[in-house]
């Protein structure tokens, strides 16, 4: 995952931008992290010893189903997960070479919201009903810049109308419930970059809207992006979202990283079963298959991980070793890592078709 | 907004005719002759108590005895006077001031202690100070205003000699122990009320998106969470202080208050029902009036409210 280099050059200029922020020192650097949630039915192990690698302008989509651990592993970057019962029991997440986890909580109190941001999945519950959406944007001015309320405000319908929101000037008084999904996550959207942060997390930002939003919204988050030449890590469970915006993918399973490269090699050369479980499940329009692959089981009870790989109980080519032999994450070509015993042979198949 | 009022003010009309007529009814419907009552042991000539009973109205029918009250009201102001004369504005002006005393005692002990004491519930929840709050609260809600009342007097009023027992002679401090014997109900229920809303609120999506923006823990409670929790709280207060002038009728007995509400109860007793319908009709008109305001402070302070 670490060496994984941007494989996404659309232009020259991004190239440029690219290929030096990728020999510079990495924006975000999550090594082994692991996070528990202690409950009464015992420990739940969200996060098993995750890694990955963020540069600037680079897009990092984390993917995985419902419990794979990608929001709580966003949550623990930002700092914001329930303890109790949440817990980080190891690993460090680096921002520029210095571990949050070890910082006094004020310093990083500072660098959230600020340097680090996040969208949220549904906007409506994210935004405070009763504030008014400019006082809402405005209150990142004041409180990490010292803004006073008028200037805050000046900067808050700035904010708006930079994500595309109409007559911004007019509805900085207006409240979320009186927009629609779409502006609401726009609004999220420009908290979230107002103090120009190298660091965006997005958790699901498009879930919620509709399928024509979905894409004004992405379109708007990739553009910003590129504008403001921030890290982007953007958890989804869909892979149509990924494959238009992602530069490199982690795919997640059970709290942990089961395949991670550049976004083509996944979609042209899946090595875990897992992904490809997942890239088959895609409906097709051409509509070759009438049945859609769906994975058949659910994913392992967090607080009870099979001792082997936790996707041995669902995969179809699980032999004795997967198991009781967990897989390690490990490189299986240039820039593609996956956690398999017998990734090259998938991959192989791939290629020469018998 | 306002079309929203002035509907609401006219809703008043009904409400009244409705509240007053049913409480005159009951005290037509009670047994006894209440000039009777009021000559008790001493003789009375029958013609003595002929003359009163056509003064008030006694020996008309139900219907038209309320119609000369209304029209009385309507055509001369005149709310009606007791069996002994004295007009009721005139013991209305008397007492009013007492029983608002003790209103306005109780609601602060209600919102001042029933809103911290849930604060500090919810902000320390599962803690020392939670259980606390959790254990007293219920005891002050499960324990009947009239029990309260009595163990006050017994241990701050008669073991401890802290507060004066009865009357009002000794001003503010007179009202503290029956304020606390009313208050203890609501203050309970308050409290549980900030406890669970402001518990609910530290959990919810938008106080976790306060944090994520990098505020202090303060500003987060206070500005995010605290701002949202008290929303329900003060229409429960508001609403409770309209409902509270039916407990005066209790506590000022018990601490011999001289205030509307035990003036309702003496006048129960002695069958006049022109003074218990004049104080009634006071409560209900105050009780509507508290709730329009109650309902327009909702939508002052959530703005997803808004009455067309």
């Amino acid at each position: 995952m670490d060496a994984a280099q941007p494989t996404s050059r659309k232009s020259p200029a991004k190239d440029e931008t690219m290929t030096s922020s990728s020999t510079a020192e990495p924006l975000l650097e999550v090594r082994d992290l692991q996070v528990e949630f202690r409950t009464k039915a015992g420990t739940a192990q969200a996060v098993n010893g995750l890694n990955v690698t963020l540069h600037a302008g680079e897009t990092l989509a984390i993917l995985g189903e419902s419990g794979s651990g990608k929001s709580v592993t966003a949550q623990a970057i930002m700092g914001i997960l329930d303890m109790p019962p949440g817990h980080i029991a190891g690993g460090e997440i680096r921002y520029r070479g210095e571990d949050l986890l070890q910082m006094p909580a004020e310093r990083r109190r500072r660098l959230r919201g600020m340097s680090i941001s996040m969208i949220f999945q549904d906007a409506l519950s994210s935004l405070n009903p009763v504030l008014p959406v400019g006082w809402q944007i405005g209150e990142m001015f004041r409180v990490h810049r010292g803004m006073k309320r008028r200037e805050a405000r000046q900067k808050a319908v700035e904010m708006m109308e930079r994500v595309g929101i109409p007559a911004a000037e007019k509805r900085a008084g207006d409240f979320p419930h009186q927009f629609s999904g779409g502006m609401r996550q726009r609004i999220m959207i420009a908290m979230a970059i107002a103090l120009d942060p190298d660091v965006l997390i997005a958790d699901e930002p498009t879930t919620a809207l509709d399928v024509t939003v979905q894409a004004q919204v992405m379109r708007l988050l990739k553009q910003l992006q590129e504008e403001f030449n921030m890290g982007l890590i953007l958890i989804t469970h869909d892979l149509g979202v990924v494959a238009d915006v992602a530069d490199k993918i982690a795919v997640m399973y059970a709290g942990r990283v089961m395949e991670a490269s550049g976004v083509y090699s996944i979609y042209s050369s899946a090595a875990h079963p897992y992904t490809r479980g997942l890239l088959a499940s895609i409906p097709r329009v051409d509509g070759a298959d009438e049945r859609l692959d769906a994975i058949p089981g659910l994913p392992p009870a967090l607080t009870d991980m099979p001792p082997g790989c936790p996707f041995s109980p669902r995969c179809a080519f699980a032999t004795d070793r997967c198991r009781t032999e967990r897989p390690e994450l490990r490189e299986i070509a240039e820039g593609h890592t996956a956690a398999c015993h017998y990734a090259e042979d998938f991959i192989t198949a791939e290629e020469d078709p018998a | 907004m306002t079309r929203y009022i002035i509907r609401r003010l006219l809703q008043f009309v009904p409400v009244v005719i409705i509240a007053t007529l049913i409480v005159y009814a009951l005290n037509f419907l009670m047994p006894g002759d209440p000039i009777r009552a009021l000559a008790g042991d001493r003789p009375m000539s029958e013609a003595a108590m002929e003359t009163i009973r056509e003064e008030y109205n006694l020996n008309d029918p139900f219907l038209v005895q309320y119609g000369k009250y209304v029209w009385g009201i309507i055509t001369a102001g005149d709310f009606g006077s007791t069996f002994s004369g004295r007009p009721l504005s005139d013991i209305i002006a008397q007492r009013l001031p007492t029983t608002l005393m003790l209103a306005a005692v109780t609601f602060s002990i209600q919102a001042v202690i029933g809103i911290i004491a849930g604060i500090l519930a919810g902000l320390y929840k599962d803690r020392f100070i939670d259980r606390l709050v959790q254990v007293t609260t219920v005891i002050m809600v499960a324990l009947p205003t009239l029990v309260i009342g009595f163990l006050l007097q017994l241990i701050f009023g008669l073991n401890l000699d802290w507060f004066p027992i009865a009357g009002t002679r000794d001003g503010l401090v007179s009202y503290i122990l029956p304020g606390i014997a009313l208050a203890a109900v609501s203050t309970g229920m308050a409290a549980r009320m900030v406890r669970g809303e402001l518990v609910d609120a530290l959990q919810s999506d938008y106080v976790r998106t306060a944090t994520a923006k990098g505020l202090s823990r303060q500003r987060v409670v206070l500005r995010h969470g605290l701002r949202n929790s008290l929303i329900p709280v003060v229409t429960f207060l508001g609403a409770d202080l309209a409902t509270l002038l039916g407990g005066t009728m209790v506590i000022e007995t018990v601490f011999n208050i001289p205030g509307l509400g035990a003036m309702i109860v003496d006048s129960i007793k002695g069958q006049e029902g022109t003074v218990v319908v004049g104080i009634v009709t006071l409560f209900v008109l105050f009780f509507v009036t508290i709730n329009l305001i109650v309902d327009l402070l909702y939508a002052l302070l959530d703005p997803r409210i808004r009455y067309e």
